[in-house]
């Protein structure tokens, strides 16, 4: 398995260090959901982190559902701002 | 067999504390104290987190460096046209400090001045109520923010703007407009345009007379909002000083709303939507650097991050990009490049 998924609240400086990035895939999304490349490296950021470990069907409902509120507010926004953005659609995550 | 000091034409040290690593890529010593083998290595840019905005927002404008830098003015939440602010923050590197507010509320204003004390906000989005569309222009010394002469014409859609607050320049702005306006510190003077009208398109520059527009957004013909060429586009012009010129170097992937930092000799240009004209159009982590010449793919952001505010200062070494959407994010992300690390040895 390539990836493995958690939830983690991004805290700021050193939540992920360069060193990390160039030890791991990383890769955020919405509602605190993180891919990360599924080796000791990653593994290790995770509970450094103190990241809540998902199965990969979990996550993506948690950014499915970040990415329904999102469609909510698209449809309620002004005809200007739909004509420089389309309106958000779910993705399959990595 | 060779020996080490035959084949790097040194003999291994033995030291108990780290060296400086930038003077000892490729080089391999011993540290007493942890009892390990250690190397100096120099990486490709990455992206690492920074220090979380204690306000978070969008379509915010920055200036300075990335050890030293300003975030400014934004939209907290809530869609077009409410949740403009005038909140200001003050980054030292690791953490962001609340400084002294602005005095009117804005967004998606052009961001100019090169360092955390010299910085200036021209135009924008305004708070209701209308005219929305705001030609008001406020300068940052490092203690108060001063109100100065409007812009020509009062517009949105802006994404940085290039020269200090005693020269400087905003340029492309909505919906797709090409106009250039220059400053002297306090009068505002249009300029030629740009060659492509557009709106969204990142805007850097050291001077007033040596700027880069890059990417943004031509309104296709058939919208309702304004003639133009369509697309999110990756060409990138340079100014001279009286006039845009289109140069072959294009983005490797056309972007709007992305963060741009640097000169026109060095820059760096991370995240925004990408994707049109073959919809659905799609957020991006990616980022590339730029030589003076070309631009070439580096290494991604960890967030798809668009309509954030950056330092200025930097060139394509060294950056930071703030706040953002989607929603209105508070965290941030430094570049750095080349980044240099301590590895230890291990046997595995």
């Amino acid at each position: 398995m390539a990836n493995t998924y958690c939830t983690a609240t991004n805290w700021g400086k050193g939540f992920f260090t360069h060193d990390d990035r160039h030890n791991f895939y990383l890769s955020g999304h919405a509602g605190d959901v993180w891919v990360v490349g599924n080796n000791a490296a990653g593994v290790s950021w995770i509970n450094r982190v103190e990241g809540t470990a998902k199965a990969k069907a979990d996550a993506q409902t948690i950014v499915d559902g970040k990415i329904e509120e999102a469609q909510v507010a698209w449809d309620a926004s002004s005809d200007y701002e739909k004509s420089l953005h389309d309106r958000p659609e779910k993705y399959i995550l990595p | 067999m060779g020996t080490y000091k035959g084949i790097q034409g040194y003999t291994i040290q033995t030291l108990g504390s780290d060296p400086t690593v930038e003077e000892n890529i490729g080089r391999l010593w011993y540290n007493t104290t942890s009892n390990t083998w250690k190397f100096g290595q120099q990486l490709a840019g990455s992206w690492a987190s920074g220090g979380n905005l204690t306000t978070a927002r969008k379509s915010l404008g920055g200036s300075g460096t990335q050890t030293a830098a300003l975030a400014f003015f934004g939209s907290q939440p809530g869609y077009y046209p409410s949740g403009a602010v005038k909140a200001v923050e003050e980054y030292d590197g690791t953490s962001w400090t609340n400084g002294t507010y602005a005095n009117s509320e804005r967004y998606q204003g052009g961001a100019f001045g090169q360092t955390q004390s010299d910085a200036a906000y021209a135009g924008g989005y305004s708070a209701p109520p209308p005219p929305l569309q705001s030609g008001k222009t406020e300068k940052w010394n490092g203690s108060t923010w001063t109100e100065s002469g409007d812009l020509q014409s009062g517009r949105q859609g802006f994404f940085g703007g290039a020269g200090t607050t005693s020269a400087g320049l905003v340029a492309g702005s909505g919906p797709a407009n090409g106009a250039t306006e220059t400053f002297d510190g306090s009068t505002w003077t249009e300029v030629a345009d740009l060659v492509t009208a557009r709106q969204y398109a990142p805007v850097t520059g050291a001077t007033s007379t040596a700027a880069m527009c890059v990417g943004g957004y031509g309104i296709p013909a058939d919208s309702p909002y304004s003639n133009g060429p369509g697309s999110r586009v990756g060409l990138t012009e340079i100014w001279n000083g009286s006039s845009w010129t289109n140069v072959s170097g294009t983005l490797n992937l056309g972007r709007i709303e992305a963060g741009i930092s640097g000169s026109t000799s060095a820059a760096v240009i991370a995240g925004g939507n990408t994707g049109d004209p073959a919809p659905p159009t799609v957020d991006t982590a990616t980022s590339e650097t730029w030589d003076g010449t070309s631009w070439t793919t580096v290494g991604s952001m960890a967030d798809a991050t668009v309509s954030m505010g950056t330092s200025r200062s930097g060139g394509s070494s060294s950056a930071v990009m703030f706040g953002g959407a989607p929603g209105n994010l508070a965290t941030s992300e430094e570049f750095t490049d080349p980044v240099y690390a301590i590895k230890t040895v291990t046997t595995s």
